[in-house]
């Protein structure tokens, strides 16, 4: 198993200070090349996901 | 890791190649402003690092562009920069050659390579020169740059660029909220604006509000809206029945005003597909294999004669089979050849009618295409005429309309009226076309049932679906392009009926009723979004506090050791105190503002970075420079120190001589570059004893630098040094070895003094041994008594260099300085 990155680490410390689902859910999508772009369609998926909810 | 030597060519203001080899302590190197003291270390960074902080740095890159290569370099020469480091006991070779302006190939050890194997480490810690002015412009960048630089400085560039991408994803989130979900958050504000122009409802508009601001629960909503709506329907209405009986109050009072409305549907994301799926089947239906199986159908017509005779000739077969030698209908004999005959026809026949069965088979596929084929044309017809018809059946009450929509909404109604004969058109093209394809379309099924094939009439076919298909097309484009402002229309429409008809309330009613899981997601919505500033603030902090955690404690001590070094007594008390982080009124960190605190004779400075002289600027610039340079990880064991002490008094610049000896003491390569030779003299003197190489850049012209070695110290200041340490009664053990040292270095420099005066041929005082030292002193003819000597100081001063348990002898450190003494009588 490889040791986490300092980036990695940073995360998991960030997502321990927040208790919203959500923002653990985007914490989590900050990775690959473009980590920005992955947070954003991260979030887009969750709002599409709210939009499309069968009730 | 350090270095040994470095050999440039053709970069910056070096053009033909030079070498200079370092001293494993202290390298100095003296020159004038613009001999190319500056392009020495610019030609390692670039080969480091592949380009220098100058041009990094640099705001307009197309000023710098071409700016690596000497201008006076021969064109079929090329610019590199190669240098040899020592990697503990390993050589490590790396060579960098310039390829157009900017771009480089490189070698290591002389094999061609894609990157450094020491390229993780370079990216990980602070680059091993200190420039001019060093990290000074730092401490006087915007609060931004500022941060970013420490944050680069202290490897925590990820944290850096992790804050500004969430800052960025929390702060202006539009790229992420797709454009049904803006729709559908715009529209709660319609609702709102729409609740607050109604008096009557004020109850409710306070209680939407409270929603939309989380201070209410959607239950809490919902109960209060059903409660508007049941006081306007009659008393004990059923709970299902209060929205129908309200969209009745309401279409009545409105009929009466106006019976029609300005419907053009829009095109559902699933009707978008099925058109684009249909248009595409049509083209494609009336394929080469359809034609081919329709074709074939003709030989159907054959095959009903054969079936016929089939049944004919099993019947023969049958009979045969019971009375094979006599006809069954005369009782005549039946001679052979006509039996065989009717066996062979019926094994054709038989052939024929297997073949029939494929038929059938194929017959059935072509019903089931062609089925499946009018079901479509038919779907999508509907699809387009049910929204033009409905929209169209406004033409007859266009006066009426107008007289509602006349003068205020002038624009709506001409799109209104303009839009009709436009989509009057679509549709009589559409029915034109629908009634031709599905003309084609009957002919060929008829043809199929009545085996009546035509290659004819499924070409027909082909051609009356690719202008139906065409034609659909252009109805979907016209419907889609008409529809938002036909919407628009039909609003204004809607509003303008309510007011007329007094139904503005019951209006509001059934649209937040119909939209009530509309607005909940909404709020859901608006909620995530919402909660992005929280996420923002969790971010800022948890950075603040890791960049306040680097910066306060380590970073603020190693940079104070270093700048306490260069204080004198006499310096005004008005000083840097440390590194911190700007704080908010309520004490939290501000994530990227990095503070320079300062004091003023004990008392805090409000603004750190103005209040502190220039020189003390360049002084903490230069510090904070060093202390990232010995952080722990650094593999560098050299640094580079360019001009360091620029604006500085001769006070401060005397301690900055300490600060050298500190480097090297804990273990730092020094390579300190200066314009100012009288402090370089005095540098020299004050680090004697570590004999490094001392170089000169006496002259400049097109060929580049002219660098001289030159010797470190001379004999007689180092025979005065002894001297001073034997006068000395408390000089301690490392004293007396740096003695020892200093008639070593004394007696090279001597012997390569009287060689050169005798033979005419100079020798390399740091290259001479104790051998060496014997043969140039016999070769030149001294006294042999002297000679051996001479050799026998080697013995002890060896030990004193190279043994641990070495104990020193004062008398025989003046034997040895008395020897000395005799040998410079020779000179």
């Amino acid at each position: 198993m490889t040791e986490p990155s300092r980036l990695e680490l940073y995360l998991e410390e960030l997502k321990t200070l927040t208790t919203d689902p959500i923002h653990k859910i985007l914490l989590a999508a900050y990775t690959g090349d473009q980590p920005k772009e992955s947070v954003e369609r991260e979030l887009n998926r969750l709002l599409i996901e709210v939009l499309q909810r069968e009730d | 890791m350090k270095i040994n030597d470095i050999s440039i060519r053709g970069f910056r203001g070096f053009n033909e190649e030079r070498p200079i080899s370092f001293h494993p302590l202290l390298t100095l190197i003296y020159g004038p402003n613009s001999y190319g003291k500056t392009s020495i270390t610019e030609s390692l960074e670039w080969l480091l690092y592949g380009s220098t902080s100058k041009v990094d740095r640099g705001e307009f890159k197309d000023e710098y562009k071409g700016s690596y290569r000497n201008c006076h370099l021969d064109v079929d020469v090329t610019t590199f920069v190669k240098a040899n480091f020592l990697l503990g006991t390993d050589q490590l070779q790396l060579e960098s050659e310039l390829v157009g302006e900017d771009g480089y190939t490189r070698r290591v050890d002389g094999n061609p390579a894609e990157s450094w194997p020491i390229d993780a480490e370079l990216a990980a810690i602070s680059k091993p020169f200190i420039m001019q002015h060093a990290l000074k412009y730092l401490l006087l960048v915007g609060p931004d740059l500022r941060f970013k630089g420490f944050a680069q400085l202290l490897g925590l560039d990820e944290l850096g660029a992790l804050q500004t991408d969430f800052v960025s994803i929390c702060t202006k989130p539009e790229a992420s909220i797709p454009a049904e979900v803006r729709t559908l958050c715009s529209q709660m504000g319609t609702f709102e604006n729409a609740l607050s122009a109604r008096p009557g409802l004020s109850s409710l508009y306070s209680l939407y509000k409270d929603f939309r601001k989380g201070k209410e629960s959607f239950a809490s909503l919902t109960a209060a809206l059903f409660k508007e709506c049941s006081n306007l329907v009659p008393e004990g209405t059923s709970h299902e029945s209060v929205l129908p009986n309200l969209l009745r109050i309401r279409d009545d009072s409105v009929k009466k005003v106006f019976p029609g409305s300005i419907t053009l549907t829009p095109y559902t994301p699933e009707d978008t597909t099925s058109n684009s799926a249909d248009l595409q089947y049509f083209i494609k239906v009336v394929s080469e294999d359809l034609v081919k199986q329709y074709c074939e159908l003709i030989a159907f017509q054959t095959s009903e004669t054969i079936i016929r005779h089939a049944q004919f000739y099993d019947l023969g077969v049958e009979f045969l089979a019971t009375q094979p030698d006599q006809c069954p209908f005369c009782g005549q004999e039946l001679s052979g050849s006509i039996i065989q005959h009717i066996g062979q026809k019926h094994q054709e026949l038989k052939a024929e009618s297997d073949h029939l069965t494929v038929l059938i088979l194929q017959r059935q596929s072509v019903v089931d295409i062609l089925s499946q084929l009018e079901r479509r044309l038919q779907a999508c017809q509907e699809r387009h005429m049910s929204r033009l018809t409905a929209f169209l059946s406004i033409d007859d009450k266009l006066a009426q309309l107008g007289e509602i929509l006349l003068p205020k909404h002038k624009a709506h109604f001409d799109s209104v009226k303009n839009a009709i004969p436009l989509l009057q058109r679509v549709k009589d093209k559409l029915d034109e076309s629908y009634v031709a394809v599905t003309k084609a379309l009957y002919a060929v099924q008829l043809s199929v049932q009545q085996s009546k094939e035509d290659t004819a009439l499924i070409s027909q076919l082909g051609e009356k679906l690719v202008d139906y298909a065409s034609t659909a097309s252009v109805s979907f484009s016209s419907i889609s392009a008409q529809e938002p402002a036909m919407s628009d229309a039909s609003q204004v429409l809607k509003h303008e009926l309510n007011l007329l008809a007094g139904t503005e309330d019951i209006s509001l009613l059934i649209d937040l009723s119909e939209n009530q899981k509309k607005i909940q997601k909404a709020f859901e919505i608006e909620s995530i979004l919402a909660g992005l500033k929280d996420l923002r603030k969790t971010v800022d902090q948890y950075v603040g506090t890791k960049m306040l955690d680097a910066v306060s404690d380590e970073m603020t001590l190693d940079v104070m050791q270093w700048y306490n070094q260069i204080r004198t007594t006499g310096d005004p008390n008005v000083h840097f105190s440390g590194f911190d982080m700007d704080r908010t009124k309520k004490g939290e960190v501000k994530s990227r503002r990095v503070q320079i605190k300062a004091s003023s004779y004990g008392k805090d400075l409000v603004s750190a970075v103005s209040s502190l002289s220039e020189s003390k600027l360049n002084a903490l610039g230069l510090c904070l420079s060093i202390a990232m340079n010995l952080k722990p990880g650094c593999p560098f064991d050299f640094l580079f120190i360019d001009d360091p002490i620029q604006s500085w008094d001769a006070e401060h610049a005397e301690q900055f001589i300490e600060i050298i000896r500190k480097l090297i003491e804990k273990d730092k390569q020094v390579v300190l570059l200066t314009h100012n030779k009288n402090w370089l003299d005095r540098l020299r003197t004050g680090c004697r004893s570590f004999n490094g190489f001392y170089y000169e850049i006496v002259s400049y012209n097109k060929s580049g630098p002219n660098i001289v070695q030159k010797p470190w110290c001379g004999w007689t200041q180092r025979l005065q040094e002894v001297d001073a340490i034997l006068k000395d009664e408390t000089a301690d053990t490392v004293k007396l070895q740096q003695a020892e040292e200093e008639i070593r270095l004394a007696v090279t420099d001597l012997t390569s003094k009287i060689y050169s005066q005798k033979k005419g041929v100079h020798k390399d005082a740091n290259k001479l041994n104790d051998s060496e030292v014997r043969k140039c002193l016999v070769e030149c003819g001294l006294p042999t008594d002297l000679i051996n000597r001479i050799y026998q100081t080697f013995e002890t001063t060896d030990d004193a260099h190279h043994i641990t348990d070495y104990t020193p002898d004062r008398e025989r450190i003046k034997q040895y300085h008395s020897y000395v003494h005799e040998l410079s009588n020779h000179l």
